[in-house]
């Protein structure tokens, strides 16, 4: 039987685990996660519609790295693995100011930083001002203190470095969704709320500087704010997608904590594990008589993801079945190329019919 | 004594309750919703078809019932409606996508989201040397609890309960594409999937996926919530609400629109009666009111705080910083009834059940393993039959009638309406007439019907049922293209805030709840009863137009110029 290289590498990402790690990673991360210390994991919601969170719950079929990364309980006595998700508000028990405790304790300085939704904020001038909250969405409010807004509970996570221009935490900042990451739906024009993405904020210079000297006493010189800057820009990964496929997410976390960096990202900060290749590179519909989906308005050629090899809603994890799992052009639904900047304008209308 | 509980967690979006108590009862609640998107600005000027796909990202939990309420909306617009109906093949892949999605979305609520307010993790397989692992610890506890070794059942499900409703969105997504967020169902039915979307594989593959989930439900989340109730009787008095139910109905049975949940709204609780004509889902949509003299929204511009406008003019102004009388991004709805009264409607699974029972439903369904079973013991039944025998069976532990308007009665309906829409999609009887929407599928069928975008100015609406409740869209269109679009969604119902004199239905709910006296007592039964309505933030503050008007330039033909915001 000959071996294409789409059967190649189906085989491959079957084999050798969906999420792009070889066994020998497995048994690094295994290692990594079993250590004193779990990765502390803070998750904030801005505008978001749980769509990303619902999305990275259908995730465990991937048993073990699931285990492992969902905490789930363990029967025998032996300390639980995983991550320490100390605030997430869909799953957590805690409400109300418990809740916020857990989110704003020093201790729980976030290794890693999940941001679900754009975040709401105005500049009054473009370029000599930083983003200002304008009201649109306050995460949480305490009985002793006043509501918080989304804009100031992401800033409040960052902790700048006293030594060097350098944030200590958290390590990594993740973007999930493409509300996040570029600003997604509640950006769409006329961008009604001042919608920004987590790397317009997190980036925003003005507020970098102001917000190093506040923390640590320093004023930093022109070229130390770059570098700042640059260290920040660093930390920033991008699980884009409307919703992301939950593999994306798991396989990012699952690198970071393996290998302890940033998997290689596009100038997107995109993956390329999971956004390197054109969506028509593996679509069974492309060049098929019956089914290329360009003529009612596929986006598939400008989009940039691996749904059309990867599947959604897999089953198994062994089989590469078209009856389990699906994706949206092979469903006969034109891709809308959720996983680019500003789909919503860029790519509309999404059906070309009359 | 004021409390204030924000943010409240295992739900979806950003909410706040503030409330003041007195003793051990709430004397008034605030419940506020703290996040705004303006979807509605987004959407005019947009090709119609469209819709479809941006509003179902107001709600990532149940995109699928907004995607199918926004197709119902542009084709009841489009005048094609009854076409797409009489596809069979359109309207039973829609039932099985939507039914789905709120059977997946009622596992979730019970378990993930609801489910850690009736257990004590301490002394659990998650209690590490007296550290409970996040995200479970640490949590506010009260004596009613079901902690230790007792909860490791539950506990167990829990972790079950996300393979299920994985497996339920797998099911799904054979027809539809992916989920959460569907592709298929498109204005004009379903799209035609490569090579088919209606294989005889898919099809076994989806009965051998919902069969899973069926047994689940009889075996597992049936008899937790009955272990739940057991646990905590007292809750079948607690949060009883404003007694008026309203449900729009959903999943078309026929090409006539016979639905299998029905429509209609029901004033003064089990013991009442449904309002009158407002079984038909023409004149219900005709009757629904908004108002924002409690919400974020400048009066002037609505014409006055005390005026209630149908969705179809619906026009809102928002203002962050507004003063304090105005504590919620949500809009208040209410329901004209026929003799004129405004009234306050609680939407969701109980209002689905209680409506359908008062219509006579005579619907049979056709169960998985009726032995296995507890609740129902023959083959087939009928939604009446389920919630009578559900009735007789906590009349001993409660006080009936109004037992079932309560905080457990909310989870005891959630429970059976998700077994009695698995059951309705797959559930096949071997001797008789019942054919499940599956087996109803016809693999030569179509699917989709064509048609064109008019260029007149029209208006429409769509009704349906999300898992969470009563939602409807109304739009108009101009020259093809989208010119104004509102939705009154589940949450916006419930979550409503005070309107004049009324106070909002979950409000109502809060402020039936007895509270107990210290804080974790009064934190947790407090939001016992909110979470018992399966709040969604993110459907809830989603779609006003902000900053006063939206103004769409076309050009001759029909192309928007620009779109902008008046201020």
């Amino acid at each position: 039987m000959r071996i294409t290289r789409r059967d190649f590498l189906k085989y491959c990402t079957i084999s050798a685990g969906a999420l792009g790690l070889s066994t020998t990673a497995l048994m690094k991360l295994e290692e990594a996660l079993a250590k004193e210390g779990q990765p502390k994991v803070t998750w904030l919601q801005g505008q978001a519609c749980g769509g990303c969170v619902t999305s990275v719950l259908n995730s465990i079929t991937y048993t073990d790295i699931a285990k492992l990364l969902t905490a789930e309980p363990v029967t025998s006595g032996t300390i639980g693995k995983g991550i320490d998700l100390n605030y997430m508000p869909v799953v957590m028990a805690a409400v109300g100011d418990l809740a916020i405790d857990a989110a704003t304790n020093t201790a729980n300085a976030p290794t890693v930083l999940v941001i679900e939704g754009s975040i709401p904020a105005e500049k009054v001038t473009a370029t000599t001002t930083s983003y200002e909250d304008n009201g649109y969405c306050d995460v949480w409010d305490p009985n002793n203190g006043s509501a918080k807004s989304m804009l100031d509970a992401v800033r409040d996570r960052i902790v700048f470095s006293t030594a060097s221009p350098d944030v200590s935490y958290p390590l990594f900042v993740i973007a999930l969704g493409t509300c996040a990451a570029y600003g997604g739906i509640p950006a769409a024009k006329p961008n009604p709320t001042g919608a920004r993405s987590v790397t317009d904020i997190l980036t925003d210079t003005m507020w970098l500087a102001s917000a190093y000297k506040n923390q640590t006493g320093n004023t930093l010189t022109t070229s130390e704010q770059r570098t700042l800057l640059r260290n920040m820009k660093k930390k920033i990964i991008n699980i884009a997608g409307c919703p992301p496929h939950p593999d994306w997410f798991v396989g990012t976390v699952a690198y970071i904590l393996t290998y302890g960096e940033r998997p290689r990202v596009d100038s997107l900060y995109r993956p390329v594990e999971y956004y390197g290749q054109r969506l028509c590179d593996e679509c069974p519909r492309f060049s098929n008589p019956i089914g290329c989906l360009k003529m009612v308005g596929c986006k598939g050629m400008r989009t940039k993801a691996d749904c059309s090899w990867r599947y959604w809603n897999k089953e198994s994890d062994g089989t590469y079945d078209s009856t389990t799992g699906n994706y949206c052009p092979n469903s006969g639904s034109p891709c809308l190329g959720c996983v680019t900047p500003y789909f919503w304008d860029r790519n509309a209308p999404f059906f070309k019919l009359r | 004594m004021a409390l204030k509980i924000d943010p409240i967690t295992r739900l979806e979006g950003h909410w706040g309750i503030e409330v003041d108590i007195s003793g051990t009862s709430v004397v008034t609640a605030n419940i506020k919703g703290t996040m705004f998107r303006g979807f509605e600005i987004i959407l005019p000027g947009r090709n119609p078809r469209d819709a479809t796909f941006i509003t179902q990202r107001i709600c990532g939990v149940c995109p699928t019932t907004h995607g199918m309420a926004s197709c119902r909306c542009v084709e009841n617009t489009f005048g094609i409606d009854d076409e797409v109906r009489s596809l069979g093949n359109a309207r039973n892949l829609r039932n099985l996508i939507e039914g789905a999605d709120l059977v997946m979305s009622h596992i979730t609520h019970f378990y993930h989201l609801a489910a850690a307010d009736f257990i004590n993790f301490s002394g659990t397989i998650l209690d590490q040397s007296g550290t409970v692992m996040s995200p479970w610890g640490p949590q506010y506890t009260d004596s009613n609890m079901v902690g230790g070794a007792t909860a490791n059942g539950l506990i167990e499900h829990y972790v079950s309960a996300l393979e299920i409703r994985r497996k339920v969105h797998a099911a799904g997504a054979l027809f539809s594409g992916k989920q959460p967020i569907q592709a298929a169902s498109v204005v004009g039915g379903i799209t035609k999937g490569n090579p088919e979307t209606i294989t005889n594989q898919k099809i076994e593959t989806f009965r051998n996926l919902m069969n899973q989930a069926r047994n689940f439900i009889n075996t597992v989340y049936i008899p937790d919530v009955v272990f739940v109730a057991t646990s905590f009787t007292g809750f079948w008095n607690v949060g009883t609400g404003c007694k008026n139910y309203l449900a729009y109905g959903a999943f078309d049975l026929d090409a006539n629109g016979t639905k299998l949940l029905k429509t209609g709204v029901l004033i003064g609780g089990i013991s009442g009666s449904l309002d009158n004509s407002s079984t038909d889902q023409a004149i219900l949509a005709s009757r629904i009111r908004e108002g924002i003299m409690y919400s974020k929204y400048v009066d002037d511009t609505y014409g006055g705080s005390n005026v209630l406008k149908s969705p179809f003019d619906g026009v809102t102004d928002p203002y962050p910083n507004a003063p304090n009388t105005k504590y919620s991004w949500v809009k208040a709805p209410r329901y004209i009834s026929s003799g004129g009264a405004t009234t306050v409607c609680e939407v969701g699974p109980l209002a689905r059940m209680l409506v359908t029972y008062k219509s006579d439903a005579t619907e049979a369904l056709s169960q998985l393993g009726a032995e296995t079973n507890a609740i129902i013991t023959s083959a087939t039944y009928t939604i009446k039959g389920m919630i009578d025998t559900v009735i007789n069976a906590i009349s001993n532990v409660a006080t009936f009638p109004g037992a079932l308007m309560s905080v457990l009665g909310r989870h005891a309906a959630r429970a059976l309406e998700c077994k009695a829409i698995a059951d309705a999609m797959v559930g096949t009887a071997t001797y008789g007439s019942i054919t499940s929407w599956l087996d109803q599928l016809n693999l030569f069928g179509e699917q989709y019907y064509s048609h064109q975008i008019p260029r007149t100015t029209r208006s429409g609406y769509g009704l349906t049922e999300a898992p969470r409740g009563a939602l409807g869209h109304w739009m108009k269109i101009s020259r093809g293209k989208i010119s104004h679009y509102q939705c009154v969604v589940p949450t916006t119902w419930n979550g409503s805030p005070k309107w004049g004199s009324t106070t909002g239905a979950a409000e109502q709910a809060v402020m039936d709840t007895p509270v107990g006296s210290t804080t974790a007592e009064q934190v947790l039964n407090i939001i016992r009863t909110i979470h018992s309505f399966d709040f969604c933030g993110a459907c809830a503050m989603h779609l006003n137009t902000p900053n006063g008007k939206i103004k769409v330039v076309l050009d001759p033909d029909g192309k928007v110029v620009k779109t902008e915001v008046e201020k």
